[in-house]
């Protein structure tokens, strides 16, 4: 969709990240549950489909991707800096990869009216995530920041190795007891007597 | 006079007789010498036989690659299948072989299941005729539409869709088998459901003055309901089993 920029003589972009963390804990021996985290480089707090995201301005960062007519499978990486050591525990304890990330952005006026609507830009999955410790030797405390990178759904999607293989395993996957395809391994390579009468 | 002496008398009778010139005698020797030498011919022609090579059969080669994915056919499309079992009977002269030719695809966009149905079966280029069972082969048209009977009764194939427990009929036919697939193959039992494919079992009687000795070169002819793009893309996109898995809740339709 494209947004005709051309009567505004400045305007801001922001980026609003969605984060849906099927196993979030907060402590080590704590049970799982769902949990959607939602923030933005923006500098309010702004609604996307009825949910607020959270302004962490420049706290988050967010690697460019191009822009293409086709769907492309560039990955991501999200950084979100400045997280406080008693935060550090979420992100430790629990299950991060394999999360849905969702990337938004939208386009603002310099009074912060917003221009158009709000556009998807990127989906994709948790891959990783690596966590760095940034120690303030005179205040003797430390801030973390945490790297998070995302590949895309499309890059997955190619990844994904689909469709039943005619052999015992690949079917049972599906019908574990279902032994139509047992036969398969001890046919290779055989020789039938075909009209041999004996 | 003893017995013995009487039968003496018989064979001195016989004898004199053959020995004679008379009209009966003569006869009696020409049908004796026919006899004889019908005896002789066919005592050479038995060695003749004796000596003729047997049909020493064919060798059959069967070689399922156990990385072979199953296909998918959406809309209307040929497929000759892949091999996934094999069985001799009838002292080598009846193989059983399953081809399996396609996943059973998911709904359509509306909800409607898809539907697959078997439109014609071609061995080695011809076009297989069925019997009224409508599982056994009658005639077999070539392309220019000439009709040979070469394979009548030696072939059988029964189509399945979704499972052993899914008999079907050709398009074709208004009849066919009714059994499940694992009462119809020998050797396979309750356990072998062939989850959610369609597959037809071949029944193939050997002939080698018809030339059926190998399993041949099948190819189905298949046609499913689901063939409009979206439906395709969408079962493409939602199936857990040959599709990419993505959640229905994240595709906005």
């Amino acid at each position: 969709m494209s947004i005709n920029l051309t009567s505004y003589t400045g305007l801001r972009a922001a980026t609003f990240v969605r984060l849906n963390i099927q196993q979030y804990r907060q402590t080590p021996g704590g049970s799982y549950t769902s949990q959607i985290l939602r923030f933005s480089d923006h500098n309010v707090a702004f609604d996307i489909n009825g949910e607020t995201y959270t302004p962490i301005g420049n706290l988050l960062g967010i690697t460019d991707t191009s822009s293409e007519l086709r769907s492309s499978n560039q990955d991501i990486t999200i950084t979100i800096s400045g997280i406080p050591n008693t935060s550090l525990g979420e992100v430790l304890y629990s299950k991060l990869k394999g999360s849905n990330v969702q990337v938004y952005r939208a386009y603002f006026t310099q009074a912060g009216s917003q221009i158009s609507t709000t556009q998807g830009r990127w989906l994709g999955t948790i891959n990783n995530y690596n966590i760095d410790e940034e120690y303030n030797v005179l205040g003797t405390d430390a801030t973390n920041s945490i790297q998070i990178n995302c590949i895309s759904s499309l890059n997955l999607l190619e990844q994904k190795i689909a469709g039943l293989k005619t052999n015992p395993n690949s079917l049972k996957t599906y019908a574990v007891t279902d032994t139509s395809f047992d036969r398969v391994p001890t046919l290779i390579g055989s020789q039938f007597d075909f009209g041999v009468q004996r | 006079m003893s017995f013995i002496d009487t039968l003496g008398g018989i064979v001195k009778g016989v004898g004199s007789f053959f020995s004679s010139n008379s009209l009966g005698s003569n006869l009696a020797k020409s049908a004796l010498y026919g006899f004889a030498l019908n005896r002789v011919i066919k005592s050479i022609q038995k060695k003749q036989d004796e000596n003729q090579p047997k049909d020493q059969g064919t060798q059959v080669s069967i070689n399922p690659d156990p990385k072979n994915s199953v296909p998918v056919v959406y809309g209307d499309a040929f497929t000759s299948g892949i091999i996934t079992d094999a069985h001799m009977a009838g002292n080598n002269t009846t193989l059983w072989t399953c081809l399996t030719l396609s996943e059973n695809t998911g709904n359509l966009i509306d909800g409607t299941p898809s539907a697959i149905t078997f439109k014609e079966v071609y061995y080695n280029g011809f076009r297989l005729d069925f019997k009224a069972d409508g599982v056994t082969v009658d005639k077999a048209y070539d392309d220019s539409g000439n009709s040979t009977d070469k394979f009548s009764g030696l072939i059988q194939v029964y189509p399945f869709v979704g499972g052993s427990t899914g008999a079907v009929n050709f398009y074709t036919e208004s009849t066919g088998n009714t059994s499940n697939a694992y009462n119809v193959m020998p050797s396979w039992s309750s356990t072998d459901g062939m989850d959610s494919l369609v597959f037809a079992i071949v029944k193939i009687n050997y002939n080698a003055k018809n030339r059926v000795t190998q399993i041949g070169d099948f190819k189905f002819r298949l046609s499913n309901t689901m063939s409009q793009p979206g439906d395709v893309l969408f079962d493409y996109m939602t199936n857990t089993r040959y599709g990419a898995g993505i959640p229905q809740a994240e595709i906005n339709i």
